[in-house]
């Protein structure tokens, strides 16, 4: 795991020489977390990867420009959350898998060992936060999962503090409700 | 520019609104493949690696069609100046002279429109004393502005006859 800060890694990046190491270096620091992040999102392995691949090419192409004003990790999951988005609206058009057969396709990655923990309450948080509407679900990921700060979240949906606690508040209750059966 | 931390009100606030979520492994939500992220990073750079010499080629390209104006006009300048500079005589008064123009231009400039060959005989036609052989382009020169001969008519006929 990298030990250097953001700001070593991008003065690193902007050295032609360092440039490939760098970005190594990036990758290895925020693939986990932007892996999990965009998983949350298409729950699909295959598709999550084929996504964060996407990102970090997207991040490479743009990180010469980068300016120093803003924060790398959120920029970094901001790529990420519009590939997601913009993943899910081409699978809605082309109306691959419906909300309606989601847990079927659970099911079939179960049977090839990826992206099912048989404890049943983690399935039922699973299907909770599905069942979100995609705003909330992407403010209770950012929130529940990453701990990310409702400034930097604000900063990686282009929504306001205020807006982002609302919502999270709204998206615990509706997945506490769905777990407990109330 | 400041590194990712964790709020570490997270945790509080979700004790205030719904308890029973903080007791949840918030960490295997989702299996991972084995030795996933040691092999992410190479696959990574290889595609980074292939979208370089990619945007090098398209690069080049854009560049080149960004000039999309000033190529056509440069092939067709090549073209003009082609044939402006073609020694072909023929090809050059077809595309240049005109009756009017040749009879007002100078004879220095029309004799570059003339076949010296065409020039002698043209020439020993008006004077027989003189002998072909002995006539170079200086000689042929300087005989057509002693005589003031009509070299207008002659390139026209020069033009007439290829």
């Amino acid at each position: 795991m990298s030990h250097y800060e953001d700001k070593e890694l991008l003065e690193m990046f902007r050295e032609e020489q360092q440039s490939n190491y760098a970005f190594n270096l990036i990758v290895r620091k925020y693939q986990s977390r932007l892996y999990h992040h965009i998983r949350r999102i298409v729950i699909d392995h295959d598709d999550a990867n084929d996504i964060i691949q996407n990102t970090f090419i997207k991040a490479w192409k743009g990180l010469s420009k980068f300016r120093e004003d803003a924060h790398l990790y959120t920029w970094l999951y901001r790529i990420a959350t519009n590939e997601s988005i913009t993943f899910l609206n081409q699978q809605k058009k082309r109306n691959v898998v419906s909300i309606e057969n989601l847990g079927d396709s659970l099911q079939v990655n179960q049977s090839h060992g990826i992206g099912m923990n048989p404890d049943k309450m983690q399935e039922k948080l699973k299907q909770a936060i599905e069942a979100l509407p995609e705003q909330q679900k992407l403010v209770f990921s950012l929130r529940y999962f990453d701990e990310m700060k409702y400034e930097d979240m604000s900063e990686v949906l282009n929504v306001s503090v205020g807006a982002l606690k609302a919502s999270y508040h709204h998206a615990v209750k509706k997945v506490e409700k769905f777990i407990t059966g109330n | 520019m400041k590194e990712f931390k964790p709020d570490i009100d997270c945790k509080a606030e979700l004790e205030e609104i719904a308890p029973i979520l903080n007791s949840f492994d918030k960490s295997s939500l989702f299996q991972v493949p084995a030795n996933y992220f040691d092999e992410l990073p190479a696959k990574i750079s290889h595609r980074v690696q292939a979208k370089t010499f990619e945007y090098s080629i398209w690069h080049f390209f854009r560049t080149i069609m960004k000039q999309r104006v000033a190529v056509p006009a440069l092939m067709i300048i090549c073209v003009v100046a082609g044939m402006f500079i073609s020694k072909d005589s023929e090809k050059k008064a077809q595309l240049v002279l005109n009756p009017d123009v040749i009879q007002q231009a100078d004879p220095s400039i029309l004799l570059a429109y003339v076949n010296e060959y065409d020039l002698k005989e043209a020439l020993i036609e008006s004077d027989h004393s003189l002998s072909a052989s002995y006539l170079d382009e200086d000689q042929s020169v300087a005989y057509l502005l002693d005589t003031e001969m009509d070299l207008q008519n002659l390139v026209l006929d020069n033009i007439e006859i290829n």
